[in-house]
């Protein structure tokens, strides 16, 4: 089932999300980010809304909130991500070239690295994504989390 | 003279003030400084390096809030195996604008070893006892009404009775919270008492000036004394220097949180003759535990934090629930992918813990490239030891309140299915990297004590090198505290703000 963002009344927000954001990171740590992102993204058969170019803006927009020191460190570790092909998986093809079952494979790797800063790296993006992915008014009426309706009534509520 | 406050974009370039008391900071320890103080006659001056934001400008969106109420966006880290995620406010109000507004007062174990380890005599419970009531008095610290309580936060009661456990109900600063639950992204509806409500207006009522969007860079002395500060404003998007400042006072009370004010000592190069500055780093490693139930529990439909057992603290281990937005749980859990949606689609099944412990060990923090400040903390055997533990009591409260899953933050174990599984999370060999670790506290790197080659601060908050120079924060809190250190932080600032105020003729000449 894919879901438009019009039909559900969230154009605004989306836009809004959008509007946000400055390109913090060069065109290639899109793409490296945008392939991760596919594999990060919470789906299922039933419910995959096309959320990737905005979950991809939210992440590129934090990054500009990011400490200086991680603002530099974060499209590094995403060049790692892109050419560590080569060494953890002995391809030659860049991770955003494989397709989505060798990067979830690829991904598993870091997950479970014996190597820090792999693991932080996903551990990082995957929370941004989260973050974007769960605050999304198609996602959060999908789950149920209806957290105005809740402060208007609690709100209204006497004691 | 009634006081204001000044947001960045109102200050004029190379603007100068001049004041008895410059504070920098305005959450817990800087707002009730700047009320206490100025009440008490001083003509004071808070500096804020955040913005300053209404309830009228509080949104639920993730993004919107944490960019503009917390320091990096909520992206702080901290550095160790695993790293730490850390979160504090930067804005007016500071962290009481976004945490959960839990006050426990010191616990009277932790003011004896004040006193035996640090030879903080005075700290006995009847002396603190006054301390503590003005607090109370002044945030409005108050039990939760029943109503506002989830239903998943009776079941974790109910539980935690029917096991035996003592369980006490929060208490809050609020007047009349409604449960809205989205006290991390600021109170709707200030009902929650942070500082921007209870104790900011009191000082601007007593004349004090709160200037927003200004960072500190220097603190300026004068032979031994502390007499004022300079830094730059902010332009609030971009963090980028518009403006600089300078404010001569004849007394400095540091309040910038304990991470921000040893960065800030260090780069001065002040106050540091005992080498203590920026080490002892606490912060209450916590971990998150989520329970799933066959029947909806609304967790998030009540207030933040309804209730703490209190049954393990001697151990060094508090257990809660802990209502948080869907985005930010599933950031501490492990899942993603099909996984994380499969499980985030019974979110109205779930009843989200948290197991906060009491350090055991200590980092440091120290300042980092670009004005940054980099921490350090690697959890020991004995905390990984507590964090496991705790989340043995949790997954046995929520099993008992019916559950029949429990999602841990453990990335070799992620989940079990009941009590006979309970062994699982002693037999997996889980280790200090596995676990996915978050906290909101930190404390001790300037601690409090009597022996100046030994501690940063005196009995009553003035460092022991430079005079007039004091710190209010909870950087002063010499020990791990177990429980919440917000009403502590509190206390210890109204008990150095009564110290300043008795002797006022001595600092103010």
């Amino acid at each position: 089932m894919w879901l438009s963002h019009r039909r559900y009344g969230s154009i605004l927000f989306v836009k809004e999300v959008t509007a946000l954001v400055k390109k913090n990171l060069p065109g290639w740590a899109r793409k490296t980010l945008g392939s991760l992102i596919e594999v990060i993204m919470p789906r299922s058969d039933e419910f995959h809304p096309d959320l990737k170019d905005y979950i991809l803006n939210y992440v590129d927009a934090y990054v500009g909130y990011f400490p200086k020191h991680l603002k530099l460190a974060f499209p590094m570790g995403l060049l790692l991500l892109e050419r560590g092909t080569l060494l953890f998986m002995g391809r030659l093809t860049g991770f955003s070239k494989l397709d989505l079952a060798e990067r979830d494979r690829y991904v598993r790797g870091w997950i479970n690295s014996r190597w820090q800063m792999r693991r932080e790296l996903i551990r990082g993006v995957k929370g941004l994504v989260m973050v974007a992915f769960y605050s999304h008014p198609v996602v959060m009426e999908h789950i149920g989390y209806d957290i105005k309706g809740h402060i208007a009534q609690a709100i209204a509520r006497k004691y | 003279m009634a006081g204001k406050i000044i947001q960045g974009f109102e200050i004029p370039k190379g603007f100068k003030e001049e004041a008895d008391v410059v504070i920098i900071g305005s959450g817990a320890g800087g707002g009730c400084s700047a009320a206490e103080l100025a009440e008490g006659g001083l003509n004071v001056v808070v500096l804020e390096e955040g913005g300053y934001y209404t309830s009228e400008q509080f949104s639920q969106d993730p993004m919107t809030m944490t960019t503009r109420l917390y320091r990096d966006a909520g992206a702080s880290v901290i550095m160790g195996n695993p790293s730490i995620l850390f979160s504090e406010g930067r804005c007016v109000g500071g962290s009481t604008v976004i945490n959960g507004g839990m006050c426990w007062r010191t616990p009277e174990k932790v003011l004896k070893r004040w006193q035996w380890e640090f030879g903080l005599a005075d700290f006995t419970p009847k002396h603190m006892e006054p301390y503590f009531e003005k607090v109370e008095e002044r945030i409005h610290v108050a039990l939760q009404h029943p109503d506002t309580i989830s239903y998943a936060e009776t079941k974790f009661f109910d539980a935690a009775r029917k096991l035996g456990y003592f369980v006490n109900p929060d208490r809050r600063n609020q007047k009349d919270c409604c449960g809205a639950n989205v006290c991390v992204f600021g109170c709707p509806d200030n009902r929650k008492q942070s500082t921007l409500i209870s104790y900011i207006p009191r000082a601007v009522a007593a004349g004090a000036r709160v200037y927003s969007d200004c960072r500190v860079t220097k603190i300026l002395t004068k032979g031994d004394r502390a007499v004022g500060v300079k830094g730059k404003v902010l332009e609030r998007e971009t963090f980028r220097k518009v403006a600089s400042f300078e404010v001569k006072a004849k007394i400095v009370l540091l309040a910038a949180g304990a991470l921000q004010t040893p960065s800030m000592l260090l780069r001065n190069r002040l106050a540091n003759s005992s080498r203590q500055v920026g080490k002892n780093f606490l912060c209450h490693p916590n971990v998150k535990g989520v329970g799933i139930f066959d029947e909806p529990v609304y967790y998030w439909k009540g207030v933040h934090q309804g209730h703490q057992i209190h049954e393990f603290i001697d151990e060094g281990i508090l257990v809660t629930l802990a209502g948080v937005h869907p985005a930010l749980l599933s950031m501490g859990i492990p899942q993603y992918g099909e996984e994380s949606l499969k499980l985030m689609e019974k979110f109205n099944y779930m009843a989200v813990g948290g197991v906060l412990v009491d350090d055991t060990t200590t980092g440091y923090v120290k300042p980092g490239p670009y004005g940054t400040t980099l921490m350090f903390y690697q959890l020991d055997a004995e905390e990984t030891r507590r964090l496991i533990r705790g989340i043995t009591i949790f997954a046995e409260v929520m099993f008992t309140a019916g559950a029949h899953t429990v999602i841990l933050p453990f990335r070799g174990l992620q989940e079990i299915h009941g009590m006979d599984d309970i062994p699982k999370l002693y037999s997996s060999n889980i280790k200090p990297a596995d676990m996915e670790l978050l906290t909101v506290h930190a404390m001790g790197t300037t601690r409090m004590g009597a022996d100046p080659k030994r501690f940063v601060v005196g009995p009553f908050g003035e460092t022991y090198d430079v005079r007039n120079l004091f710190i209010a924060d909870s950087g002063v809190i010499p020990t791990s505290l177990g429980v919440n250190p917000q009403e502590t932080i509190m206390a210890l600032a109204t008990r150095t703000c009564a110290h300043i105020l008795e002797n006022r003729s001595r600092y103010l000449n």
